[in-house]
């Protein structure tokens, strides 16, 4: 019988980025994942680490979202400086278009909020657009501006953040589905595997696709929607862009990404013709030279989506040893999630109030009723 | 677009399966990404050139016969065309500057192979080629591929390159065979029958006689600066291991490797049908049946991509696989079907032996993959080192993914075509394990790039 | 009358109807039925481009299509594949171009 202080299941970012945080602090750590490192939405995401941009339609974000999403992007820098190359951490700035007059007046909202949580965030019409980003075409009205905002490569620090977990003393065994939570009472005690049982002092639940059914092994009951996210990559090109737009980004190399659909209730990672329209034919609209490209690749991954698309994370109401993190912006707030798991299972009080993450927010409803999201997405016109 | 029978690939195989299903009456498109049919078997100097008779290959007149065949057959030829995707039966091609479905009832995939990627020191720089390359511009372009050529490789590949390349006016300073002729004699009774091979085989030798020839050798370094300059070769033991001591050098401007094919199952992986590793060849190819059906129904394989055994086995699939597809549309009764692949069968199956015993003989060894230091490229395209993928496997990450995601190995645009295969036999090698275990990825669309504009607004 | 350092082209074969393609600003003989690859390679060019990181220089490697080694710039088209382009006429081709690889 096997037992760790902590077992993290689910080896994307979040799962990598705690058993890291946790190993530093001297704890025996195990993480435990079903594929492959980076298998899910970690490895299919665009990237954007970023303050200034949020997919949600309601204009202010709250301010204590803005502080988690800082403390993240500043975690990341911190990293960058650490790690060095395999995170791969660029800043050039992020660009928000939007397309319709309509919409000016929730992005002032938008921008105003930012700014009043000391984010530097501007909102720029068409000319300040193609000053800042001289390849936008005429289709913009303005675009929200964020320059300190950056992105990443997310499966490659996937791999980075495992191989420093490594280093400071973590095991990480990939190709072991989880299949259950062990419970005593109100206490986790382990996990279960095919093989065998794990004994923990702490188990993670970051399982991402396989969150909410790993969760149900304990009894647990927590409601989330799926959402595909188709997305391309070009040939390299002569450098184009010097920002990244959402979600339109210049890699180092010269590549150019370009994502993502957003198809509620689909769990299946193929790209149809319809996603390729979508994305490709928005793309070059809004930037023409992109025509002098080639599509290389393209791939989908599956994100998660609580019902008003904020985080789930943090303990779970009268269940000791367990903590979870559930997230669309799983990208974004990586490290922040890493850290205040790893606060709570050290007995810290968190850094950040986790408060407005508990899944109890939720409990009038099953995790059947709340098969949609309650709060409508911006979705790439 | 529309088609009864849909054929992805140009060559023998793809025109023999064209042909035979026209002849059962079924509406057959044929989907060729080249300019002009032949595939790699029958690839010829474009039509402008004016060649002369006995400028004119062998394959020559079999790929001429062929095309005539098809030509009269009825079946549209769409060439410089791309297929990039397979939605189902609806294939997604690109042309001119247009992407347009082809509904299709069946397919036949024909896809063929290219020369297996043989990497060492120097492998990247200009002038050292594959053998089907240097055929290619010997063949097809009538230009040297350089002044002064050395040939490595395993096979019987060798000769009809050699002399293609003799006939472009270049030198070849050596011809470097990784076997011996005392280890041929095993093979000899899969040879009986088999006089055309042999007519053929005689024909190279007296073309090929003042060529100096080395038996148990291979190629372990190429030099140069802007471009290859001199070669280092090797003797090697009977899995192709470097010999101690043993080097030989050569002052040369183009090195072609000729050291097997890998099948492009790229759109076979990409249709859903099931692949089959073969030890053999070290590579993964479809999986069929007696009919050239593949797992998935009303798809059909046939050619190299089915395994490595040349233009006439190729062609007598193609014609199984053309005459299962139209069966499969009831556009002829089973008993008729039987009838009309028996002779193909039975052919194939002479042929086969034959085949069989080459891939046998001279099929892939060991040593092949042991001259990669960890300086030398694997992956050609994001510029990959083995030692970068060395590296990778011994922090932890030893699948396909999880290279390409650290190392950015097959990110690039021939999408892991060229560094698959030396990947997997980097990370057998490192983690002790079967190259067949490692993990493909999963094919996506586009199968090959595709230009944005068209990709946007396919219909 | 194109300047032509070198010629590797075999003689006693009849080609296609002449003209020239510009390659670095050079002019270059080729014939119609040839394509890029070979016009290049017959004027004894030899670096097609040079890689994004190492600046190694890189000519072609299969010939077929499918390596994607031997892209070069070909009109205002990025990362072109020069063994399966056709030459054609008043063609601006650049090697070593800043886009390719």
């Amino acid at each position: 019988m096997r037992t760790v202080d902590v077992c993290v299941v689910g080896g994307g970012l979040l799962g990598t980025a705690t058993a890291m945080f946790a190993a530093r602090r001297g704890l025996r750590v195990l993480l435990l994942e079903a594929s492959d490192l980076a298998s899910g939405a970690s490895g299919a995401a665009f990237g954007g680490v970023s303050v200034g941009i949020y997919s949600f339609s309601a204009a202010r974000v709250p301010d204590t979202y803005v502080a988690l999403s800082r403390a993240s992007l500043a975690l990341y820098a911190e990293l960058q400086d650490e790690l060095g190359p395999p995170m791969d951490f660029a800043r050039p700035g992020s660009l928000d278009p939007f397309y319709d007059e309509k919409d000016l007046q929730s992005r002032k909202d938008r921008v105003e909020g930012l700014r009043a949580c000391g984010v530097d965030c501007r909102l720029l019409d068409r000319k300040e657009v193609q000053e800042v980003e001289p390849a936008v075409s005429d289709v913009v009205v303005g675009a929200t501006y964020c320059p300190m905002d950056g992105h990443i490569t997310p499966p490659s620090v996937t791999w980075a953040w495992a191989a420093a977990a490594r280093r400071a003393g973590a095991e990480i065994r990939i190709g072991v589905p989880v299949t259950g939570i062990l419970r005593k009472g109100s206490r986790v005690i382990g996990v279960r595997s095919a093989n065998e049982e794990i004994h923990a002092g702490w188990v993670v639940n970051v399982a991402g696709v396989g969150a909410q059914a790993l969760a149900r092994t304990a009894g647990i009951r927590m409601p989330i929607s799926y959402s595909r996210g188709q997305m391309f990559v070009t040939d390299r090109i002569p450098r184009f862009l010097n920002t990244y737009i959402h979600n339109i980004k210049q890699t180092a190399s010269g590549t150019v990404v370009l994502g993502a659909t957003r198809e509620s209730g689909v769990r299946d990672t193929g790209v149809t013709v319809a996603g390729i329209r979508e994305i490709l034919g928005w793309a070059r609209r809004l930037l023409p030279a992109l025509d002098h490209a080639h599509i290389v690749r393209s791939w989908a991954g599956v994100r998660m989506v609580p019902p008003d698309g904020y985080p789930i994370m943090g303990k779970v109401e009268d269940l000791e040893n367990f903590v979870h993190a559930v997230m669309h912006r799983g990208v974004s707030l990586g490290p922040i999630v890493g850290q205040l798991l790893v606060e709570i299972i050290t007995g810290q009080a968190p850094s950040i109030d986790l408060h407005p993450y508990r899944m109890s927010r939720f409990s009038n409803a099953t995790a059947e009723e709340l098969g949609d999201v309650k709060e409508t997405f911006y979705a790439a016109s | 677009m529309q088609a009864e029978v849909a054929i992805i690939g140009g060559g023998p195989a793809g025109m023999s399966a064209a042909v035979a299903a026209s002849e059962c009456s079924a509406q057959v498109v044929l989907v060729d990404e080249y300019a002009h049919t032949g595939g790699q078997f029958f690839k010829r100097a474009a039509d402008q050139f004016r060649l002369q008779s006995q400028q004119l290959s062998a394959e020559h007149r079999a790929g001429e016969t062929l095309r005539q065949r098809v030509a009269a057959s009825g079946v549209e030829v769409l060439s410089s065309t791309l297929v990039w995707s397979a939605f189902g039966k609806t294939l997604m091609l690109y042309r001119d500057g247009r992407s347009f479905p082809l509904q299709a009832a069946a397919i036949v995939l024909a896809t063929g192979a290219c020369d297996r990627p043989v990497a060492f020191p120097g492998w990247t720089l200009p002038g050292v080629m594959t053998a089907g390359g240097a055929q290619t511009l010997s063949r097809t372009q009538w230009v040297k591929p350089g002044h002064r050529v050395l040939i490595a490789g395993a096979g019987p590949f060798v000769m009809p390159v050699a002399q293609q390349v003799l006939r472009t006016g270049a030198e070849i300073v050596a011809i470097v065979e990784a076997t011996r002729p005392a280890e041929w004699w095993r093979h000899a009774r899969s040879m009986w029958g088999q006089w055309p091979r042999f007519s053929e085989a005689f024909g190279y030798w007296r073309n090929l006689r003042h060529v100096p020839v080395l038996y148990g050798h291979k190629i372990l370094r190429a030099f140069g600066t802007d471009g290859v300059e001199a070669v280092e070769i090797t003797a090697v033991d009977r899995a192709w291991r470097a010999v101690p001591g043993t080097l030989k050098r050569y002052e040369v401007d183009a090195v072609a490797t000729a050291y097997g094919f890998l099948p492009n199952t790229e759109a076979a992986d990409g249709c859903g049908c099931e692949l089959l590793w073969d030890p053999h060849g070290q590579a993964w190819f479809v999986k069929h049946d007696a009919g050239m059906a593949t797992s998935v129904p009303g798809v059909y394989a046939a050619g190299e991509i089915t395994g490595i055994a040349g233009s006439a086995v190729a062609m007598e699939e193609g014609r199984i696989a053309g005459i299962s597809a139209a069966e499969y549309l009831k556009k002829i009764k089973p008993a008729e079907a039987e009838q009309r692949r028996r002779p193909s069968v039975v052919e194939r199956a002479h042929l086969m032996r034959f085949a069989g015993a080459l891939n046998e003989c001279f099929g892939p060894r060991p040593g092949l993959w042991e001259g990669l230091e960890d300086a030398t490229t694997v992956c050609r395209c994001e510029e990959v080192t083995a030692g970068d993928v060395r590296s990778c496997v011994r922090a932890g990450c030893a699948t396909m993914k999880g290279i390409k995601d650290w190392t950015r190995a097959g990110m690039g645009p021939c999408q892991g075509r060229i560094c698959r295969s030396l990947i997997a036999q980097l990370v057998a090698q490192e983690s002790s394990t079967d190259p067949a275990t490692v993990q493909r990825p999963r094919i996506r669309p586009p199968f090959k790039p595709v230009p944005f504009d068209a990709m946007a607004l396919s219909e | 009358m194109p300047q032509v350092e070198r010629d590797e082209r075999t003689p006693q074969i009849a080609r296609g109807a002449a003209f020239t393609v510009e390659v670095d600003g050079r002019a270059l003989s080729a014939h119609d039925g040839e394509s890029v690859l070979g016009v290049i390679w017959a004027a004894g060019i030899r670096c097609l481009r040079r890689t994004a990181s190492k600046k190694e220089p890189r000519g072609f490697y299969c010939g077929m299509g499918t390596c994607f080694d031997c892209l070069v710039q070909v009109d205002d088209r990025h990362n072109v594949r020069a063994c399966l382009e056709p030459a054609r006429p008043g063609m601006r081709i650049a090697t070593r171009a800043k886009s390719a690889g």
